[in-house]
């Protein structure tokens, strides 16, 4: 809870301080690929004068993608040079998933059910139609909860990792954009009753399948929107499988004893998911 | 600081998680040994947890709900099911607040309600009949309702499901006691036919109820007439001739009083009318001191009540129906007695032979009622022992001959075989040890609030010692759904813990143990 918190913190900090960095600095082009519209219209006013061809301005290594014809209504669009921006391929991300858990197996091992994780993602969008982009995705959560258990210290460490497809939509400084991710995961569980000289561990895996749609706010650019800083925020719902609970004190080699298991109810941590965080994208 | 108010709002946005896990582990906790599984009222969470074990030394933990309010258990005699009295929600404010219950469990392998008897009023204590058919509910004397009748009982057929008449509540009419002991007779040959009565002691007057049918009133015996009261502190009960239905006694024995009130059980008077087909006629009998203990016994002069009175060390012979006493001399103040003719056969003549044992003395005494009318050198047959007796524990068939004395200290025990009249010490190193027989009746287990255990083989006396890793708290011996055997040792230590031995062959190596029994079954 309080590593989830940090983390969450955090990275919320550095968006803000990127935010606060780009109003300082004068503001990036707004797209790279539209520079070489003003030194075609330049020559006309100045005398005129032999000049060697200067070479063309290196273009980045980006595919180049039509802004939508609605964003200039109006203009001839066959008369006017074709604005272009390059469309991000790579992306990461960093930030707080919030699950609740409203499934009273959840209880053994939180006060309420909020489950909050950290986590960390990557993205790749090799397609793009327009303004939009279809790609993939890996996400890997962390978080853990702990309570007491009818007077026993009890925890849980739930990890996810995910895969899974994403299709956004960039509309000015926004993206919109959802999300399925299929992926699996473990849960570590332990009860620290007084009756045992270990605490008793449960390990479990199920499936895991995340639906979800959110929406990016780019905060900042760099090297001609080569990087964007992105905050985002992200609802929607996790459906998993059932983990069998089964606690019973680790083997250790020089304990003969044989131990019984102790079946808590089935981890069910399907529930709704919120994720915020901070994100990066490359060309 | 907007951080933190943002944790809180979504704190606030996952709902508080259910109850019971906030709900503390009940120290100590109460269990009862079942035929197929043990029992734990789980108290705080309004439900019993049963054991049974099954294939290898696995616990299969069931929790069953017994009701809001938990307030007695017991089990039947023949340990085949468990009853459970809660009082539900006190007050009730809304229909939907649960009311109380009697709660009938089947302590099989796959243990499971049988049925749950609805009751008008909260009550707290239950008595169970030895026959394992009545269980009745009656009040504590700290019943807390706006208005209560302390001197209600409700009795409940527990071989019926739940009806119209069942169960049934009666009020004890009352001379201004209250109920506090219950006994079952077995059936007498009563005027008007054999039936079964409940005896019920309060604190100065006794009452019979017909089991046979509770809709008749009770007959209540006052035993206070004068300023002092007097309060029964013990029955005993005789059906008389076997050919005979108007010769049924019950003797009450008085609280530090030298009198026993001995009420013969007769037909009614034709020209008396009754609901009853008996009438109740006390007669006061001086026994020559305090009794601590009264038994009908038959001796070759017929029917006697006994009384031990260890002021006088004497026992006191007395012909209930000419109220003549004799005294039989013993040589030490014992306080208890226990007839083990059927284990020993009755004389020639039909008498009995009683055991004597006492709490002050270390001795034993085996008397042959044969030879006692008007013969104080009555056959007494006498065995020291290293302490006194605290207990006498009877040994289950086959091995019903045997008896567990154990001693007031604690640190040991007797094996007396009636039949041969010995004792046989057992010694512990350890005081205080508690002392669980097998209900095959082949051997005992002792343990001694530490963690040690030891099983004794009650026919070669060969202690088998274990120890095992955490204080025990109890043991009980269950059947496993193989059919083998089991013990079940209950360590109290965090959420309950267990260690699951073979009880035919106890050993570390194959044993089982569990943790935190009582956070299983929950919601």
């Amino acid at each position: 809870m309080k590593l989830a918190s940090f983390l969450g913190a955090a990275l919320m900090l550095v968006a803000t301080a990127s935010f606060a960095q780009e109003e300082e600095e004068p503001a990036p082009p707004e797209a790279p690929a539209a520079a070489p519209e003003e030194p075609a219209a330049e020559p006309e006013a100045r005398a005129p004068e032999v000049r060697a061809p200067e070479p063309p301005a290196p273009k980045p290594k980006a595919r180049v993608v039509r802004v939508a014809k609605s964003e200039r209504e109006g203009a001839d669009v066959e008369d006017e040079p074709v604005e272009e921006r390059p469309a991000h391929r790579l992306g990461f991300e960093f930030g707080t998933r919030l699950v609740v858990i409203q499934d009273a197996s959840f209880d053994p091992y939180a006060e309420n059910d909020l489950l909050p994780q950290a986590m960390i993602g990557i993205g790749y969008m090799p397609f793009s139609i327009g303004p939009a982009a279809f790609g993939i995705i890996g996400e890997y959560d962390v978080g853990t909860v702990s309570a007491d258990a009818r007077g026993v210290p009890s925890s849980l460490l739930l990890q996810r990792m995910a895969g899974g497809v994403h299709a956004q939509i960039e509309l000015w400084r926004f993206q919109l954009y959802a999300r399925a991710m299929p992926g699996a995961i473990y849960a570590h569980a332990t009860l620290d009753d007084d009756g045992v000289d270990r605490a008793l561990a449960s390990d479990g895996w199920t499936w895991v399948m995340d639906v979800s749609g959110g929406a990016r706010f780019r905060l900042a650019s760099a090297d001609e929107r080569v990087v964007d800083f992105w905050l985002f925020g992200e609802g929607g719902y996790s459906l998993t499988g059932d983990i069998e609970m089964a606690f019973a004190p680790p083997v250790e080699e020089n304990d003969p004893r044989s131990f019984g298991q102790l079946k808590l109810p089935a981890l069910h941590p399907s529930g709704g998911t919120a994720r915020f965080g901070f994100a990066l994208s490359f060309l | 600081m907007k951080w933190r108010a943002m944790w809180l709002l979504l704190a606030c946005f996952g709902c508080e998680r259910e109850a019971v896990w906030d709900a503390e582990v009940p120290h100590p906790t109460k269990a009862f040994g079942l035929d197929s599984a043990v029992a734990v009222v789980d108290e705080p969470t309004d439900r019993v947890l049963l054991l049974p074990v099954h294939g290898e030394l696995e616990l299969a933990p069931a929790a069953l709900p017994i009701g809001k309010g938990f307030a007695a258990a017991a089990r039947t005699p023949d340990r085949l099911r468990f009853v459970a009295l809660s009082r539900g929600i006190v007050p009730r404010r809304t229909g939907e607040d649960e009311g109380p219950s009697i709660t009938l469990i089947a302590a099989t392998p796959e243990p499971a309600i049988v049925d749950r008897y609805e009751l008008s009023d909260p009550l707290s204590r239950i008595a169970m009949d030895p026959e394992s058919r009545f269980a009745v509910a009656y009040p504590a004397p700290g019943d807390g309702n706006f208005v209560h009748n302390p001197n209600e009982l409700v009795v409940v057929d527990l071989d019926r499901a739940p009806a119209p008449d069942n169960p049934v509540e009666i009020s004890l009419r009352s001379f201004g006691g209250s109920p506090e002991r219950m006994t079952f007779t077995q059936p007498l040959a009563l005027p008007g036919g054999e039936r079964r009565l409940l005896i019920v002691q309060t604190d100065r007057d006794v009452a019979l109820v017909d089991l046979q049918d509770l809709t008749l009133p009770e007959v209540t015996i006052p035993l206070t007439s004068g300023p002092q009261p007097l309060a029964p502190a013990a029955v005993a009960v005789s059906d008389g001739a076997l050919d005979r239905n108007d010769d049924a006694r019950i003797a009450i024995r008085i609280a530090d009083h030298p009198n026993v009130i001995v009420v013969d059980l007769l037909p009614v008077p034709p020209e008396e009318t009754s609901p009853q087909t008996y009438r109740a006629l006390p007669n006061v009998i001086f026994v020559g001191g305090v009794p601590s203990d009264v038994a009908f016994v038959q001796t070759d002069g017929g029917l006697r009540l006994a009384a031990l009175v260890p002021s006088i060390q004497a026992l006191t012979l007395v012909d209930p129906t000419t109220g003549i006493a004799s005294e039989i001399a013993l040589d030490a103040p014992f306080d208890r007695i226990s007839l083990v003719t059927s284990i020993v056969g009755a004389g020639e003549d039909g008498s009995d032979v009683a055991l004597l044992w006492s709490t002050m003395s270390p001795k034993i005494a085996f008397v042959a009622l044969g030879s006692t009318v008007g013969k104080p050198y009555a056959s007494i047959e006498r065995l020291e022992l290293s302490e006194p007796v605290a207990s006498v524990l009877e040994v289950p068939a086959p091995n019903a001959h045997l008896k567990i004395l154990h001693s007031a200290s604690g640190s040991s025990l007797f094996v007396l075989d009636v039949r041969d009249r010995t004792a046989a010490p057992i010694e512990s190193s350890q005081s205080n040890t508690e002392i669980t027989l097998a209900p095959a009746g082949n051997r005992a287990w002792i343990s001694a609030a530490g963690e040690e255990l030891a099983q004794l083989d009650l026919l070669s006396l060969h202690p088998v010692n274990l120890l095992l890793s955490r204080r025990i708290d109890a043991v009980f011996e269950v059947t496993r759904d193989n059919g083998g055997r089991a013990l079940v040792a209950l360590h109290g230590s965090g959420a309950l813990g267990a260690t699951v031995l073979d009880a035919d062959q106890p050993s570390l190596a194959s044993a089982r143990e569990y943790f935190g029994l009582l956070l299983g079954g929950l919601p």
